[in-house]
């Protein structure tokens, strides 16, 4: 009697493992991470983006030479519907820049693709004030917005992170 | 009994217990996060239909009454027997249930179904018309569907649609008996066609591009049904079995379907290479890639002269990425609303079932040719099940 109730017991034990890890697998939790933007939902849906991404709309470009802020045109935009963001462009000074030649480009890391579109940016009204037209963001998730600015005989690119639902 | 036995007969009662409990708990209640994924790939988020402002009698009643009869009259074919309606069979959700659509021949690619596919914007498995009316065009002069010519096509309004078509687009002008004609048809049709003068050519085209804008007005009047999901997701919780439960909860979490497949119509409008084999090799197909060009170029595209809009209208084809290398294969995301009810699946009707469509999926296996953008998915035959369970919910 004894010599059977080891075994028993790692059975027992080994069965109710399978069984609670089987039942409990199809609920998958819902991954999130993500700053909501049009619709404040949970991202289930999504890939978590890496730990610690920074999501600020406002920064400075890779070598110093610019400080760029976007924002959509209007705040609850149609993530897949073509809009245009607005972007302040300014010196380290934190003067205005106007007149820059600038590239928008951009795709989704974890998914390995560019953007959908070609999007254009072109002055805005006021000094330093520009307008990316022509953005769609065709899935939920993680994407790079990328500018690259040519003002004068300064070059540089800055990239912007956004999680979208 | 010794006292380590008593111990594991009450650990074994015990595990007997937790094991009942976890076969008859039912799936755990929706939340509210849940809910709103649904309302969001449910008819209740449905904007109302937006504006084509390229095509001036998009929401003419009389043009869609015209457009219905045009989408049905056989009599705009070579042969006397090819209608819109004969691979877009209304009774059918729009299609035909064939791998590959039959008018006067088998054409390359699958029938699509039409049910709100006026909030595209992009349309056929490549996108390469940019508005409905653009791609009612293509069917009326390709060789293997109804095989007809432009200028029989101005001569037929003429003769059997002069009444409704001079109500909505103004006197017709006289028409040169041509014969079939076209600069894209057969070798005789493209001569005739060179033979007729700019004015004539520009008469019949603005013709041809005024008998398909009403066959898409009566195109936007086939709106999407409510099925159970969107009662689900309105509310109804008992709407879904726990099974298909489970399969929602699979399609908005584990296998992202709803990267690509979201929205009310469970479509993004976009193009993706997922990795679906060609009936050719190498493949002949390239998707995307192909159609890229020719949109651009279509003297029927929303910049074009025969499109009613403003330049400012046009900001889909204006800002379309023109690069084809990441498009090599990319298909239109189809909508998967009445999914169950169309196979077989696929741009070329590749796969028979809808299993066999999740476990595409689950494999992830690269295409013929370009980047696939899916990874293998590792689903449990449990979940595959439950996947196809929630699909044929939608
Ligand atoms: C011989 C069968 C056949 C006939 C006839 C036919 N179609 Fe199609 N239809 C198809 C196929 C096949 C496709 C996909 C073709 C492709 O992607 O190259 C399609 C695609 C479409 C689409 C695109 C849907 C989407 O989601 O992008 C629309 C709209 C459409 N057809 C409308 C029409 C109209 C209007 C007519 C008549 C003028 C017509 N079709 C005649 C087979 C047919
Ligand atoms: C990367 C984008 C993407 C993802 C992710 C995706 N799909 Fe698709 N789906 C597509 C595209 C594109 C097609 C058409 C492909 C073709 O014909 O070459 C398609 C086709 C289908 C079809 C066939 C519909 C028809 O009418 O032929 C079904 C069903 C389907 N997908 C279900 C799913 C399910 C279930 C999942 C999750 C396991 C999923 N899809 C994930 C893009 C995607
Ligand atoms: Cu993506």
């Amino acid at each position: 009697m004894k010599k059977i109730l080891l075994p028993l017991a790692l059975l027992l034990v080994a069965l109710a493992y399978f069984v609670i890890t089987k039942q409990m697998r199809p609920a998958p939790a819902p991954m999130g991470g993500m700053s909501g933007m049009s619709g404040g939902m949970s991202g289930m849906a999504m890939q978590p983006a890496p730990a610690g991404l920074d999501l600020a709309r406002k920064r400075r470009s890779d070598a110093g030479l610019f400080v760029a802020e976007i924002a959509p045109q209007s705040p609850d935009f149609d993530r897949n519907t073509i809009h245009a963001w607005r972007l302040t462009l300014k010196d380290a000074a934190g003067n205005p820049v106007s007149g820059a030649e600038i590239k928008a480009d951009g795709g989704m890391p974890q998914h390995n693709h560019g953007l959908p579109t070609r999007p254009e940016v072109t002055p805005g009204a006021e000094p330093g004030q520009y307008l990316i037209r022509g953005l769609r963001f065709h899935m939920p998730g993680w994407w790079e917005l990328r500018l690259d600015v040519a003002a004068g005989a300064q070059h540089d690119s800055l990239t912007f992170n956004l999680m979208l639902e | 009994m010794t006292r380590g036995a008593k111990i594991l007969l009450a650990l074994a009662l015990l595990a007997g217990a937790g094991w009942l409990f976890w076969q008859m708990r039912g799936p755990a209640p929706v939340s509210d996060s849940e809910r709103a994924m649904a309302r969001r790939l449910s008819l209740i988020s449905l904007p109302p239909l937006p504006p084509d402002p390229s095509n001036a009698v998009a929401d003419d009643p009389r043009a869609a009454a015209l457009g219905e009869a045009l989408f049905n009259d056989t009599g705009f074919s070579s042969n006397g027997a090819v209608a819109c309606a004969t691979c877009h069979q209304p009774d059918k959700q729009f299609q035909d249930g064939l791998p590959l659509g039959r008018g006067l021949g088998t054409t390359a690619r699958r029938t699509m179904p039409l049910a709100g596919v006026a909030r595209d914007a992009w349309f056929f498995w490549d996108g390469r018309a940019d508005s409905l009316w653009a791609q009612a065009l293509g069917p009326v002069e390709s060789a293997v569907e109804h095989d007809f010519t432009r200028a029989e096509v101005a001569r037929r309004i003429a003769a059997e649609y002069r009444a409704p078509y001079e109500a909505l687009f103004g006197p017709l002008p006289d028409l040169p008996e041509t014969g079939p004609a076209s600069p894209l048809g057969s070798e005789s049709a493209r001569a005739r066609w060179a033979a007729l003068a700019p004015a004539q050519q520009q008469a019949i085209n603005r013709i041809f591009a005024n008998f398909a804008k009403s066959i898409a007005a009566y195109e936007r009047t086939i709106a999407p049904q409510e099925t159970r999901f969107d009662r689900f997701a309105a509310g109804d919780a008992g709407a879904l079995s726990p099974e298909e439960l489970r399969g929602f909860r699979l399609f908005v979490g584990k296998a992202h379907c709803v990267n690509c497949h979201n929205g009310p119509r469970m479509s993004d409008d976009f193009f993706h290479n997922t990795g679906v084999k060609s009936p050719h090799t190498p493949p002949t197909d390239h998707g995307r890639a192909g159609a890229l060009a020719r949109v651009a170029s279509d003297p029927f595209n929303c910049l074009g002269p025969y499109s009613d809009a403003a330049p400012e209208d046009c900001a889909e084809l204006r800002y379309m990425a023109r690069d084809p290398a990441p498009f090599e294969r990319a298909f239109k995301t189809p909508s998967l609303r009445g999914v169950a009810g169309r196979a077989p699946y696929m741009h070329a009707g590749q796969i028979r079932t809808l299993s066999g469509v999740v476990e595409h999926y689950n494999r992830a296996i690269p295409g013929p040719s370009g980047h696939m953008e899916l990874s293998p998915l590792n689903l449990t035959s449990g979940e595959k099940a439950a996947l196809v369970a929630f699909l044929k919910a939608l």
